[in-house]
């Protein structure tokens, strides 16, 4: 962890909280926005691209076929959904499948105690428990409404940023 | 607290930890199974190389057929051979970055919940809380729950007895989720 991430750590908190479904809802939502590599939306975007010039080539240079005429624009129709996948598409498949999940689990849902002191940081809950060494944090992002703790790429402990705001 | 039905030590190598990550990385989503997603582009490339064979190469056809032709047999390629290399590959980085991952954890299995333990991290997991449960000539893998969503258990650090009284227990209690897949690496 570098010393930038260590000074996005609150420093000396002790909160309980109860994640509610727009928390869980917006923390998914911004963990694949960190995630998700920028190489992969790049080649989303161009292949979108490439699929709208020739389906708009195919449609300018038809023979006036109308099978051929659906097919291109199906294709700029695939396009412009491979093209807006990663802005529109995924996080509107994220939203609905958190949400989804988090009614389906909402008697799972349990809350949680946070503590960070000058050297350790400690989550609690009934089932899961984390006490570890600040060393032992792998990176912190801060978004727009949530604290991510992450314990390596992919694990992490999330704080909504109500929580300690409040 | 109840005396648990089996008892054992495990620390895992960044390549159990690595099939484990495939084995879960490769079953997400709701068309589970890459051979089911990679048959699916297989048949619309084979439709596309049909279009074009059929009426000969007409110049509006020819580019728009090849890319989606293209497109379906990177696809093909994709889920059979790039996104399991990729996904191992993420669990090797997923475990070179954690310095929990790598730690000895104690098992204590119950007959309705297990719990894992090691003295930074204390987890109990009920077995109705996952989705699956795979075994494979070298691990045991339990997907499910809202966090830690993938424990692995090497068999490399167990006894034979143990593995086979591990196994005969995941089919017993995890009756639903239980599954039994052959490895893709070779034993050592």
């Amino acid at each position: 962890m570098n010393d930038t991430e260590k000074g996005i750590l609150p420093e000396n908190i002790d909160v309980s909280f109860l994640p509610t479904e727009e928390d869980y809802v917006y923390m998914n939502l911004e963990k694949e926005k960190y995630l998700t590599p920028k190489a992969n939306k790049i080649i989303f975007r161009i292949i979108g691209m490439a699929g709208i010039l020739s389906g708009t080539a195919g449609l300018v240079l038809r023979n006036g076929n109308i099978i051929e005429t659906i097919c291109f624009l199906l294709l700029i129709a695939v396009s412009l959904f491979v093209i807006s996948f990663y802005d529109v598409i995924r996080p509107f498949l994220v939203f609905k499948s958190s949400s989804a999940f988090f009614r389906y689990n909402e008697k799972d849902i349990i809350s949680k105690n946070l503590s960070i002191n000058d050297k350790t940081i400690t989550v609690n809950d009934e089932l899961h428990r984390i006490s570890i060494p600040k060393e032992y944090i792998y990176e912190v992002y801060k978004s727009k409404r949530t604290l991510f703790i992450f314990l390596d790429k992919e694990e992490f402990i999330y704080i909504p940023l109500r929580v300690l705001n409040s | 607290m109840a005396k648990p039905v089996l008892k054992f030590k495990n620390e895992l190598s960044v390549r159990d930890y690595a099939e484990g990550y495939r084995l879960y990385d490769i079953r997400r989503g709701r068309c589970m199974g890459r051979e089911i997603k990679a048959s699916l582009f297989f048949f619309l490339a084979m439709a596309m190389l049909f279009m074009l064979m059929q009426e000969g190469f007409n110049i509006p056809k020819l580019p728009v057929c090849s890319i989606v032709l293209l497109i379906c047999i990177y696809m093909c390629c994709f889920f059979l051979y790039i996104q399991p290399n990729m996904s191992k590959h993420r669990g090797e980085q997923i475990y070179k970055s954690s310095r929990l991952i790598s730690m000895e954890y104690t098992f204590e299995m119950h007959k309705e919940y297990f719990i894992m333990k090691n003295e930074y991290e204390s987890l109990k997991r009920y077995y109705t809380e996952l989705s699956d449960c795979i075994e494979t000539d070298n691990i045991f893998l339990l997907i499910g729950g809202t966090e830690k969503k993938i424990i692995v258990i090497s068999k490399r650090c167990l006894e034979e007895e143990k593995k086979e009284e591990l196994s005969a227990f995941f089919k017993k209690e995890t009756i639903r989720q239980y599954r039994r897949t052959r490895s893709r690496r070779k034993k050592k």
